[in-house]
Parts: C-alpha cells; sequence; structure tokens
C-alpha cells in the first residue's frame, strides 16, 4: 500500500478535488475517497468529517447468535469528530468457542485521529487528540482529555486514564495535559484537545 | 516537545529572580557583543536556562490576589486523590501510607517491556485475544488457572513458574509465590511466625545460636531467603529486642545513658525505625534500658555472602546470553527487581498509582486549580487560566497569502498541515520577511500594550554576529479593545473571515505590487478587531553558514529563529463590590466605582521557524 503524502493533503483535497466531500443532513463531511463498509451499522452524530482513504469496517459486527442486543452498531461517532486521511476503524474482536466476535468501538466528541492511525479501540471520550500513525490496540480505553503522541504504540486493553499524555512503543504515560487543555482557542481558532468546530467547519467541498 | 511553527512561549516573571543578566551573551565562549543597547535586561531566549522558564500559554496559571502569572516553580501542589490508571480505583490516603503507592489489585505491567499485562485463563490459552480483565468479558468469564500476559511482547508469567488460582486479588495471590511457583507465607503470616519463634527463643526453649528444628528452616535451607524476607527479619528481630530491652529490667545508670547515643543503642534504634514509618511497641520511659546486641542469624536478617555466589551469576550469565540478562530500566522499575541479573528473576511490576493534585500560590497560598476529587470528572471547582488573564499572541507570515487559506492559521492542529508559499521550516536567509502578530484580549477592560524587542536576536552560533536577525516591530504601542460576552465572540467569527479575505488580498497586493494599497506602516495598527489588534513584524533573518558547532546547538532547536519580545499591558477595571467600600457608603451612592489601575509585564518568545542554513 502507497498512501504518499497523505497527512498533507487534508486541507488541501476540499480544494484541489471538486466536490470532495459528501454532506449529510446532520452535517456529516464523508469524504467520497473513503472506503466504508457495513453503512448501517455505523453511527455518526452530526458534525463529523471522514476524510479521503478513510476505512471504516462497519461490516464486522457481533455474530449472529449474539444478536440479542437490540442495535448492530458497530462503530459509532460523536460530534465534531475528525477522522483524518488513510486511518482505519477496525471493530475488536475475540475468538470464544472457535467463533469470532466483535465488540462496537464508541467515539466521543471533538476527538481528532490524525492520519495513517490504525484504531480497534472499545471507547474513545471526548477531547482526545491522536497525532498521526499511532496504533490503538484492541479492547484500548482512552478517556477523557488525553493526547497521544506520534506513533505511539498503545497495547491491548490498556486503560489511559483521563488527562494524561501518552506515547511510545508501547505506549506509556509520558505527562498529564495542562490544566488549559483544550481552553486556549479564541473564535475562529482549533487548538488541540479543544473544540473542533472551526476545523469541521473549515472542511468544504 | 517542539510545537509546530510559528510558536509563542511565555515566561513567567517569577525567573527574572534568577538573573539572565549577568552577561550578554548565553555562551560563554563569545565575549560580550559590542552592541550599543541595553541589553541588561534582555532575555536570551537561545541561554540552556530560558527552557525552564518558558511555557505554552495554557500551562501557565494566574493568581488573582498576586495579579502575577504563575508557573510550575511558583505553584505548590497537593495531592487530593491516589489512583490507579489502570483500573482508575481510588485509594485512600490511609491505604497508601500503609500498602505503598502502587495497585494492590490486580495491575500489572511487564517486566520486560512496561506495557500492561492482562490475566489470562489457561484453559481459553489457545484464545490469543481472550482478556479477562475487560468488564465485557463477565459474561464468559475463563476459568483457572490464570496467568498474566504481556499483549505486547508476549511474556507470560509461566515463563517465571507464577500461575494463579483466582482470577482476581492478583497482587496477593502473587505475594505468596515465588518465581518458579514455590509457595510461601505472606508477610503477615511470617511476621506472625518469627515472633513466635523468638519468644521461644528468649525463654530458652531453643538454644539462641542454634537454629530451630522447624519444618521452616529445613525450607530455608534449599531456597536463601530474598530482601523482603531478610528485612521482615530484621525489623522483627529489632521490634523484640526494643521488646526486651523496654519490658525487662531498667537497668543501666551512668553507662547505660551514654550508650543512648551509641548506634546499637534501643534508643537509636528506635528513632531510626520510626523514621522509616514501623510502629513500634510502648513509649519507652525515662530510664535508660542496657544495649542490644545485634542480629546474627539469617533468621535475625543476616546474610552471609558466599564464595560461590557471584561465581554462580557469571556462570549463568555466560550459559543464557546477553538476552537472559535485564536491562537497567527493567531492574530500576520495581524494588522487587534491583537485584534481578536474569530475566527470569523479574517479577510483574504492580502499576505504579497516579494523583490528582491542586495547585496554590506559592507567595499568598491562594488556590489556583482545584479539580474535583473523583477520578472520573474531568472538571475543576477552581482553574485560573492565564489565558483568561494575559493577552494572547498569535504570529503568522504575512508575506503567505496560501498561509491564510483554511481559515485556521493559527491553529495547532491544522498548522503541520498548511502549505505555506513561504516554508517556516526552511526560511530564507536575509531576505526580510513580514510577520503579523495578533494579540488578543480576555479581559472585559481594554488594554493599553507595548511591545519591545532587542533590534538583534541573540546568535544562533557563538562568534557568528551573522547568524542575529533584525527585529522591527512597526507599531510597538497600541490599544486592544476589551473581551466581550459568549455571544460576541460568536458573531465575531464572520467578521473574522472578511478580515481575513482582506488580510488576503491585501497581501496578495504586497506581492504582486510593491506600491499596493495595504502597505505596513511605521506606526500604524495592521489590522483591529473588537478584542484582537495586529501589528506588523519585520524580520531580516540571519545568515547560518558554520554547521551545528556542539552538541548544545544541536537537535531541534539548530537554526531556530526565536524572537524574545517582551509586552507590558496596562489597563484599568473596577474593583470587585465589597472591596474598600462598605454597603452603606455604597448605598448612599456616595462612592462612584472604584477604578483602579493594573499593569503586568512579562517576556515571550516567538518561534518563528528555521533558518536555511547556507552551504
Ligand atoms: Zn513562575
Ligand atoms: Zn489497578
Ligand atoms: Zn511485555
Ligand atoms: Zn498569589
Amino acid at each position: 500500500m502507497s498512501r504518499p503524502s497523505a497527512g498533507n493533503r487534508k486541507s488541501t483535497a476540499g480544494r484541489s478535488i471538486k466536490g470532495e466531500y459528501i454532506e449529510t443532513d446532520t452535517g456529516n463531511k464523508v469524504s467520497r475517497r473513503a472506503k466504508i463498509e457495513g453503512t448501517p451499522n455505523i453511527m455518526l452524530a452530526g458534525r463529523t468529517v471522514i476524510m479521503a482513504d478513510v476505512h471504516l469496517r462497519g461490516d464486522l459486527h457481533r455474530t449472529a447468535d449474539s444478536a440479542t442486543s437490540s442495535s448492530n452498531t458497530t462503530i459509532s461517532m460523536g460530534k465534531y469528530t475528525v477522522i483524518a486521511t488513510g486511518c482505519t476503524i477496525h471493530p475488536p474482536s475475540r475468538l470464544s468457542r472457535g467463533i469470532m466476535h466483535f465488540y462496537p468501538v464508541k467515539i466521543g466528541d471533538h476527538v481528532y485521529i490524525g492520519p495513517e492511525c490504525h484504531v480497534s479501540s472499545i471507547s474513545i471520550a471526548s477531547h482526545v487528540h491522536i497525532g498521526p500513525r499511532c496504533v490503538l490496540g484492541p479492547f484500548s480505553i482512552v478517556k477523557e482529555n488525553v493526547r497521544i503522541l506520534d506513533g505511539a504504540v498503545v497495547p491491548q486493553g490498556m486503560v489511559i486514564p483521563p488527562g494524561v499524555v501518552v506515547g511510545g512503543s508501547p505506549a506509556r504515560v509520558v505527562g498529564e495535559v495542562p490544566e488549559g487543555w483544550g481552553a486556549s482557542g479564541r473564535a475562529g481558532e482549533t487548538v488541540e484537545g479543544g473544540e473542533l468546530r472551526e476545523l469541521v467547519r473549515s472542511i468544504r467541498g | 516537545m517542539a510545537l509546530p511553527f510559528p510558536y509563542t512561549y511565555f515566561a513567567c516573571p517569577c525567573t527574572e529572580t534568577t538573573s539572565f543578566s549577568s552577561t550578554t551573551d548565553p555562551y560563554s565562549t563569545e565575549p560580550a557583543g559590542g552592541a550599543a543597547e541595553d541589553e541588561e535586561s534582555t532575555f536570551h531566549s537561545q541561554s540552556p536556562r530560558a527552557n525552564y522558564a518558558l511555557y505554552p500559554l495554557e500551562h501557565l496559571l494566574y493568581c488573582e490576589d498576586c495579579h502575577q502569572i504563575r508557573c510550575p516553580r511558583c505553584w505548590v501542589e497537593e495531592i487530593m486523590t491516589w489512583y490507579c490508571p489502570s483500573c482508575l480505583f481510588e485509594y485512600a490516603n490511609s491505604m497508601v501510607k500503609s500498602d505503598g503507592n502502587r495497585c494492590t489489585r490486580s495491575c500489572f505491567n511487564c517486566p520486560l517491556c512496561m506495557s500492561n499485562l492482562s490475566i489470562v485463563g489457561q484453559n481459553e490459552e489457545t484464545d490469543k485475544a481472550q482478556e479477562g480483565s475487560h468488564p465485557l468479558d463477565k459474561g464468559q468469564q475463563a476459568t483457572g488457572p490464570y496467568f498474566l500476559h504481556c499483549p505486547y511482547c508476549s511474556w507470560s508469567s509461566v515463563e517465571i513458574g507464577i500461575q494463579f488460582d483466582k482470577g482476581k486479588e492478583i497482587y496477593d495471590q502473587l505475594q505468596r509465590i515465588k518465581n518458579g511457583g514455590r509457595v510461601v507465607m505472606s508477610q503477615k503470616d511470617k511476621e506472625r511466625e518469627q515472633l513466635k519463634l523468638r519468644r521461644q527463643v528468649s525463654r530458652g526453649s531453643i538454644s539462641q545460636f542454634e537454629e530451630p528444628e522447624t519444618p521452616k528452616a529445613t525450607e530455608k535451607e534449599s531456597y536463601p531467603p530474598d530482601d523482603r524476607d531478610l528485612f521482615a527479619n530484621l525489623n522483627a528481630f529489632y521490634k523484640s529486642q526494643i521488646l526486651e530491652s523496654t519490658g525487662g529490667s531498667a537497668l543501666g545508670g551512668a553507662f547505660g545513658a551514654l550508650s543512648d547515643y551509641g548506634i546499637s543503642s534501643p534508643g537509636t534504634l528506635s528513632r531510626i525505625m520510626s523514621m522509616y514509618g514501623s510502629n513500634l511497641g510502648p513509649k519507652r520511659g525515662k530510664d535508660k534500658p542496657a544495649p542490644m546486641r545485634e542480629a546474627q542469624s539469617e533468621m535475625e536478617g543476616v546474610r552471609l555472602t558466599k564464595d560461590n555466589d557471584e561465581e554462580k551469576i557469571v556462570e549463568s550469565m555466560q550459559q543464557m546470553g546477553w538476552d537472559a540478562t535485564t536491562s537497567q530500566e527493567q531492574r530500576r522499575e520495581h524494588p522487587d527487581n534491583m537485584d534481578a541479573t536474569l530475566v527470569s528473576d523479574l517479577r510483574p511490576v504492580p502499576t505504579l498509582l497516579r494523583t490528582k493534585r491542586s495547585k496554590r500560590c506559592r507567595t499568598c497560598r491562594h488556590i489556583l486549580v482545584r479539580p474535583e476529587p473523583k477520578v472520573a470528572s474531568t472538571r475543576y471547582k477552581i482553574r485560573l487560566l492565564a489565558l483568561n488573564y494575559i493577552p494572547s499572541l498569535r504570529l503568522r507570515p504575512l508575506t503567505a497569502p496560501a498561509a491564510l487559506g483554511t481559515g485556521t492559521p493559527t491553529s495547532s492542529v491544522t498548522a503541520s498541515s498548511i502549505a505555506s508559499s513561504v516554508s517556516l521550516d526552511a526560511i530564507p536567509p536575509a531576505r526580510s520577511l513580514s510577520l503579523l502578530l495578533t494579540v488578543h484580549n480576555p479581559l472585559f477592560d481594554p488594554i493599553k500594550v507595548t511591545l519591545a524587542t532587542p533590534s538583534l536576536t541573540p546568535p544562533l552560533r557563538p562568534n557568528a554576529p551573522a547568524s542575529r536577525s533584525r527585529v522591527t516591530i512597526l507599531c510597538p504601542q497600541f490599544e486592544v479593545g476589551a473581551s466581550g460576552d459568549v455571544w460576541d465572540e460568536a458573531l465575531d467569527v464572520g467578521a473574522k473571515e472578511s478580515r481575513e479575505k482582506s488580510i488576503k488580498d491585501a497581501a496578495a497586493a504586497l506581492e504582486s505590487n510593491a506600491s499596493g494599497q495595504k502597505q505596513a506602516e511605521a506606526g500604524k495598527v495592521w489590522e483591529r478587531g473588537r478584542n484582537w489588534t495586529s501589528v506588523v513584524l519585520e524580520v531580516l533573518p540571519g545568515v547560518v553558514n558554520s554547521p551545528v558547532p556542539t552538541a548544545r546547538f544541536a537537535g531541534e532547536d539548530a537554526n531556530v529563529l526565536e524572537i524574545p519580545l517582551y509586552v507590558r499591558i496596562e489597563y484599568e477595571t473596577e474593583t470587585g463590590p465589597g472591596e474598600g467600600a462598605s454597603a452603606v457608603e455604597r448605598a448612599a451612592g456616595g462612592i462612584k466605582e472604584r477604578k483602579e489601575q493594573r499593569e503586568l509585564e512579562y517576556w515571550c518568545v516567538l518561534g518563528v521557524g528555521r533558518i536555511a542554513q547556507t552551504a
């Protein structure tokens, strides 16, 4: 797989390709070049951005025998959440008595997932900023106000507590986000961990 | 952690107490420059010391009583909550005091790679994805025996011969299992046992210097006690000694009094031991008891080194090779692993607890930050952020219309991804560069801003005056309007868009046509909004042609054009109600709104970009 300069495309792409984004009634912006499988199983809360070459594996839902649960949602995303180019969201799975079981992925509001990340977390809370090229292992849990540094590898089942900075491979807590995390944005600006309204608004097409 | 260009760092004024001005040159290799201007009070952005004074604005707090910026050096922290970062269980202070600062439930880190370990049931071992500790697993809990498994490097506690009967309370279970699977008594049981034995010894039923003939003694022969055992033995030994000496007859007299200062005296010992937090028997009276004897056997906590001990270690290292030996990081992770020479000696590391802390001003002790104590809550009861009290500064190149395209050029989220016609990672040297500095006012009062900068930035190389960049602020004094409420802010967005468009047009005109309408003029503000003002900075970047000379210049800081900027703000504000005036006075209407003049000054560093190196 070669995806040259996938990271640099994200803001200029809207200009270079006419009508790259399909905008839904609730204001979701989904790139025509995103690869989305199992669309009925994916819930977008509105004003969510899915950029080019994002691969959403909505088709990986719980097996038929466990369909007792009413909804079949496999991937849900909150408001103003941005999935940058080349990311894969792959629901985590577990083999039990020879049958593969998949578990849904839940992503909160104002979450930014950088380019070329692989996400198999069970939940990512709100105001989380994930740098480029991170791997979030199966069943990992990311709490609120977390910053994940570029290229971090979060091992399977790791719980990242609220308000910390993690990095490295395997990822460890390397610091804490400042008290002003996400609070320094003025009108018309976007800062890490802050509200992503402006960023979502600026993506056109 | 370097921020993407352009960035702004703020220096807390508390750094002024530690002098930057002893020499005009941060590097002692260069003689003091002959520059005419007074550099006595210039902030040296290139000084190695500056790293400890500069913070992004969102890291700083503000004390409302001192009217001053506060940084980690001038606030004090108080622990509110201890919690395990893995299971998010909150530990009471008393528990931390008695059990230490690690999770005592079932959270462990891999002794090899420090990843979190998962608990795996043996019967599910074939399923690699199985992971017992996960909440989703409750329905289909695996059955024992259990072991700890690292999902990152695949280390398993089976490798060191440790398995568990239950899938929970792993910490307690692990305490009773040695590497290799040998089950031992827990520490408390052992202490009780030792005390009983010692009582027998002191009663004379067993001779003091003979190992008592119990099954335990034979066990000890085959397995030498570890450090934990020895410490427990030693601790128990001294406890019993103190008990004996205080409980026994109060002999002593003059010699006893003298010997109380010796190392072997019970007084000294009980002092030392109370320092390490163990509770001792009843407080001694004034009478000085007899000195105690020293520990003599393994049972009393003394380990005698055998001749072949080290030979054995060397031998096993030779046999098993480099990969089987532990790294320094692995040994440092936990006291249990400090003496581990081989990987097979390592034990799983209980997860270190984390804390939630409140912060106080070091000067006036007022609280600056107080989070809600619950781990799950990310809210604050008190949070005095500096960014709500001091103007923020945003820098961007003015000569690059493309950079203004996306509407959020100053955002750190997008800054790195914007294709800019002037790459801030390679600024052409000796070519004039216009920068736009926008000052945002978060206060509800209009402020008067005075900016100053040394006309030449600090040199990027020793003995290379050409590497200094020339900086001119075209309009160093201006006013910024007051901040409004959220609604105004929202309405301002539209205005900002149109403003951006005008900047884009103007900048384009500036580029294409030197005599364009919008020219940056000295003494004039470039643009003004409701609570922001932009001014133009002209920079003539220095020339860097020598390669990076020493390690001190290398790394991410090499060739970075940083402008030290002095900011001074003045404003008039109403003092809060009740301050200085009584209710009666105010009701009488005798007192008008009290105005108070405030001023604040501090240094900033504007990180413009990296100067391209000429060959
Ligand atoms: Zn300070
Ligand atoms: Zn825990
Ligand atoms: Zn490991
Ligand atoms: Zn104070």
